[in-house]
């Protein structure tokens, strides 16, 4: 299953490890390290040194056998597959934090501005085809300076 | 000059290509995905929606597309993005740190009756010298409070129980009106107390100084008692004794209820919340058990998994909506805060559930012994030997130095979830909170650790749990989410909406 | 009710007048700023010294110069004593300004208009009225005698007045502070805070705006108004006007464009625009553009409730005030007849044939009498 996903190798080793080789050009360090930590209360993660374009993952689950605290363990098989999942979502996090990271930046810096300071000027105009073949007082009020 | 209609396309962007505004996803459930934007708007839609907004295949003209775009999550040559529109409405969200410190608990004595399993207090029952609150230490403490910028303040009185200690309430009272008064600032007085050792005196003070009555009242008899054990094992009998003469002399609408949940309680939500309606109280809080105090000692008496938990706060929740279908109007409280944030333009100042985190800038504590924390359960973990929030003194720390001591600047560097491990990037967000000491008390450290975090795991079910109860739609059960946001009855509710 | 005749003007008669009505030959101390209004002209021209203005009935054999006169007046039944008119020269129009026995008075402020809705009820002319209007509203402002319970300011677009409307509102707020005054604006001009700032400063102690906000979709209001960029000026305004502290209603009206999206449009409201003090959801008023408009704009009012429902459910839960305007009972569910309200002016209120027989025709509040050309089908006597 995880074959289909382009650039997602895995290798299962066990019962309860295996390695996931993620082409790097495809899967940024950032959606891998924040897809594992989500795991990290079920497994133990490593990432051992990959050549060139791959980065892997290794995935140690801490226990097979039901307990008090985890009464339905999860498959080595079932994680490689959420964690498929997960690593795509993350990867889409990313690439909308790539893109709206500047934005989110100017609107937190506007909400704690004080009132007026990092204002935008209003769009487009008001002017009726009266106002635009002849301004009057309109146009002196809008701009004139803020009280 | 005769003027020209212009049809519609004329009014759309011709340039198809859109813009992101910030927004997160989550999958709620196999078929549905929530879309939240930065200031807590959302949009359930169908798993894949988020990428397919990102790999901009959104339809064009398509009802998603408006949504999307009236919701802010996108922007195209059409329009401005408004981004003072959303600050606007950012700001509004975070309008509950205004006025920093607005809550002020004062624990005026260690001294209790009760042996209450959960307790997070030391149980002293004798020396009034050494665990009562000193009038100096009184003094400095509401000096202290006085500091506080915020125009309408509160002052919780708590303990141990603190009716034993009912002197340095008459001397606090008083000395906190006239301060309040003088700064102009609107003072609001609550105590909580278990009622047992109440008098007619002291309810007739309490009426007469406009104070409020926070009692706990855990369930039936069978539950009450078990959990809250006193001499003569009475605590319930005398509990709901003395909140009928509470209600006489006070005001019916003068003493509110707590309850605390233990692993007893689990088995019981639907008796804990009848004993609520039994007892004629329209609000219930259904609380996890705090993880502090002698709880952690008492841990095989009252440990518990958080699934149980889970599954007594959903059992509870139909059964309390089921009850005000049946017109007998009973909130949740715990709900209602969640769904302020989901459902409104506002944000909430519940001290445990926020970003910033409560601690240190909507609540103070003032011990008994002049030590300033930053949360009730700061104090309880000192109680522990674990002094880590303990942010000073009154009678050696002036309020600045308070507010820039190092564990309260610490305290700071983990209290906001949009930067946290695991929180930054998730959907909920806006609707959840930080608790760095709860991360420290669970897990030892105060940015704490999301995937085996209870603090996570509780607040992403119970807000789940909610949204899906939103999706379903149904007209009545929105009625009673809605009475509850905007604390009114469902007949009064009735009164205004289409009917 | 008829607000507006007219004959032929005097040629002598230059500049407009405004004066009140007097239907009585008034002794000489009593006639100034007064106009004579007669069927006949008096045997004794005498008997019009010291009128502003004088408008008759009768055809004149020859000019009058001595007075500004409007002679074979089509129409004087309407005019009753101490009404405020208007004569204009040239045209010869009469205009009722003010009526003191109404509820339902209004200020008209100019014919300009900077968007061009696709069912306006007054369309725009681009033609600069500024000057004559203002001179002519502040004239009326002098001449009401006693306070009016509330007065509304409408046009065209106000705003466009610039300081004109600073200078009216500063008027009525000396002259009448207990006046409730509305204002219906596009509120575009407001995005603009020194706009919003100079209107807020005239602290007039009971005034409120009337704002249409027709989609929670820009492209779609957009449209409706005819002007680009005019939802995210409102939008901006609406936002200054609150800041500034001044008190706002959203207008929505319902048609054919504006229904589909009337329960976003109502969750928009509610996120976005939670101070506004009132929403009005309106019914369509067959009259200026909207004839020519009517086939993207018609459907049955019947046939919406569900999303009007749905629209005020979503608002009145939440706390919002809701009303809604120019719907018949029958043609409403029951379930809102708590939100419609008796909303239509009197001098264009009508009630059709079948109302007669209606036994809740007291609570209705009818139909515009242009609804006699097109009404809801389902129209009946409940």
């Amino acid at each position: 299953m995880s074959n289909t996903v382009e650039g997602f190798r895995s290798e299962v080793g066990s019962e309860s490890s295996a390695v996931i080789y993620l082409d790097s050009r495809i899967y940024g360090k950032e959606a891998v390290l924040k897809a594992s930590y989500w795991f990290t209360d079920v497994a133990y993660i490593s990432f051992p040194e990959c050549p060139d374009h791959n980065l892997a993952v290794e995935i140690k689950l801490k226990s097979t056998q039901p307990s008090l605290e985890n009464p339905k363990p999860i498959s080595i098989e079932n994680l490689i597959a959420e964690f498929c999942n997960s690593l795509l979502d993350f990867e889409l996090r990313h690439q909308i934090d790539v893109e709206t990271a500047p934005v989110r930046q100017l609107i937190l810096a506007k909400a704690f501005s004080e009132s007026g300071i990092l204002e935008d000027e209003p769009p487009g105009s008001v002017a009726d085809p009266v106002e635009v073949s002849k301004p009057t007082s309109l146009v002196q009020i809008l701009n004139s300076p803020k009280i | 000059m005769s003027r020209v209609f212009y049809p519609r396309e004329d009014y759309s962007s011709a340039d198809t290509a859109y813009r992101l505004l910030p927004f997160r996803f989550l999958r709620l459930n196999g078929n549905d995905e929530l879309l939240v934007n930065e200031v807590g708007e959302f949009v359930i839609a169908p798993v894949g929606t988020a990428r397919t907004i990102v790999q901009r295949q959104l339809v064009r003209g398509s009802d998603l597309y408006s949504t999307l775009k009236a919701k802010q999550f996108i922007v195209d040559g059409g329009s401005s993005p408004l981004l003072d529109l959303l600050a606007a409405k950012y700001r509004t969200k975070y309008s509950f740190i205004e006025g920093f410190t607005k809550l002020h608990i004062f624990v005026v004595t260690l001294r209790c009756d009760h042996s209450c399993q959960y307790c997070q207090v030391s149980r002293q029952t004798a020396d009034k010298e050494t665990f009562d609150m000193s009038l100096e230490t009184a003094n400095k403490s509401v000096a202290m409070m006085m500091k506080s910028p915020a125009p309408h303040i509160t002052l919780e009185l708590q303990g141990g129980e603190p009716l034993l200690a009912f002197d340095v309430i008459q001397h606090l009272v008083p000395l906190a009106k006239k301060q309040a008064r003088s700064l102009h600032k609107e003072l609001d007085i609550v105590v909580t107390t278990n009622l047992a050792n109440v008098t007619d005196e002291m309810l007739f003070y309490l009426r007469d100084e406009g104070i409020k009555i926070s009692t706990s009242l855990d369930g039936p008899a069978f539950i009450h008692n078990a959990n809250r054990p006193r001499p003569g094992n009475n605590s319930y009998e005398l509990t709901i004794k003395n909140i009928e003469r509470a209600r006489k002399i006070v005001g019916e609408d003068r003493v509110a209820a707590l309850m605390t949940t233990t692993k007893l309680s689990l088995q019981h939500p639907t008796e804990i919340i009848d004993e609520y309606v039994k007892q004629g109280f329209h609000t219930i809080f259904l609380r996890p058990l705090s993880p502090y105090g002698f709880a952690t000692k008492t841990r095989h008496k009252t440990g518990y998994q958080l699934d149980n938990f889970l599954d007594f706060y959903k059992r509870g929740l139909a059964h309390i909506l089921q009850i005000n279908r049946n017109g007998y109007d009973l909130a949740e409280a715990y709900a209602k805060i969640l769904l302020t944030k989901m459902l409104t333009p506002y944000g909430t100042g519940y001290v445990d559930l926020q970003s910033p985190a409560g601690a240190g800038i909507n609540v103070l504590v003032y011990n008994y012994d002049g030590d300033v924390y930053a949360t009730d359960e700061s104090r309880m973990l000192a109680e522990m030997g674990d002094y880590t929030f303990r942010l000073g003194n009154v009678h050696t720390e002036t309020h600045r130095e308070i507010f820039t001591s190092d564990s309260f600047v610490n305290l700071l560097s983990a209290s906001c979830n949009q930067s946290l491990p695991g929180c930054a990037d998730c959907a909920l967000q806006p609707y959840c909170g930080s608790d760095p000491i709860f991360n420290h008390a669970t897990q030892g450290d105060i940015f704490g650790h999301r995937p085996t975090s209870n603090f996570c795991h509780r607040n992403m079910q119970i807000i789940k749990h909610l949204f899906e109860l939103i999706s379903e739609n149904d007209a009545e059960t929105m009625r009673i989410l809605f009475a509850w946001i905007q604390n009114t009855t469902l007949r009064e509710l009735k009164k205004v909406t289409p009917s | 009710m008829k607000l507006t005749t007219g004959g032929k003007a005097s040629l002598s008669f230059k500049d407009a007048v405004v004066g009140k009505v007097a239907r009585e030959y008034l002794p000489e101390k009593d006639r100034s700023q007064r106009i004579l209004v007669t069927d006949e002209v008096p045997e004794d021209l005498r008997q019009l010294i010291g009128y502003s203005g004088f408008l008759t009935r009768a055809k004149l054999e020859r000019e009058l110069d001595s007075i500004p006169t409007i002679s074979s007046v089509q129409a004087i039944e309407h005019l009753r004593s101490n009404d405020i008119v208007a004569m204009e020269p040239g045209n010869g129009f009469i205009r009722t300004l003010y009526r003191p026995d109404s509820d339902h008075n209004v200020i008209f402020a100019t014919e300009r208009c900077n968007s061009n809705c696709l069912m306006c009820s007054q369309p725009p002319h681009d033609r600069d009225d500024t000057d004559p209007l203002v001179r002519r509203n502040l004239e009326l402002i002098r001449l009401i005698e006693n306070q009016p319970k509330r007065l509304v300011i409408t046009g065209g677009e106000p705003t466009l007045l610039g300081e004109g409307l600073f200078a009216i509102v500063a008027a009525l707020r000396d002259k009448f502070p207990g006046t409730y005054l509305h204002m219906l604006t596009n509120g575009r001009v407001f995005a603009w805070p020194a706009f919003t700032a100079r209107l807020a400063s005239l602290r007039h102690p009971d005034f409120m705006l009337g704002i249409p906000l027709y989609s929670d979709d820009s492209s779609i209001h957009d449209y409706v108004v005819q002007a680009r960029g005019a939802f995210d000026q409102t939008v901006l305004g609406l936002h200054q006007l609150a800041r500034h502290g001044v008190r706002v209603e959203i207008r929505v009206v319902l048609h054919a464009i504006t229904i589909p999206r009337l329960p976003q449009l109502a969750e928009y409201i509610y996120r976005n625009l939670t101070f506004a003090e009132h929403i009005a959801l309106m019914g369509l008023e067959n009259i200026g553009y909207a004839p020519r408009n009517m086939e993207q704009l018609w459907v049955d009012p019947y046939n919406y409730q569900e999303e009007l429902e749905s629209a005020v459910e979503f608002l009145a839960m939440r706390g919002m005030n809701v009303s809604i305007y120019n719907h018949q009972l029958c043609v409403l569910r029951k379930s809102l007849w708590k939100f419609a309200r008796k909303s239509i002016s009197d001098w264009k209120n009508i009630y059709l044939e079948p109302c007669e027989a209606c036994a809740v025709k007291d609570d209705c509040g009818g139909f515009f009498q242009w609804a006699t050309k097109l009404h809801s089908s389902f129209i009946r006597p409940l």
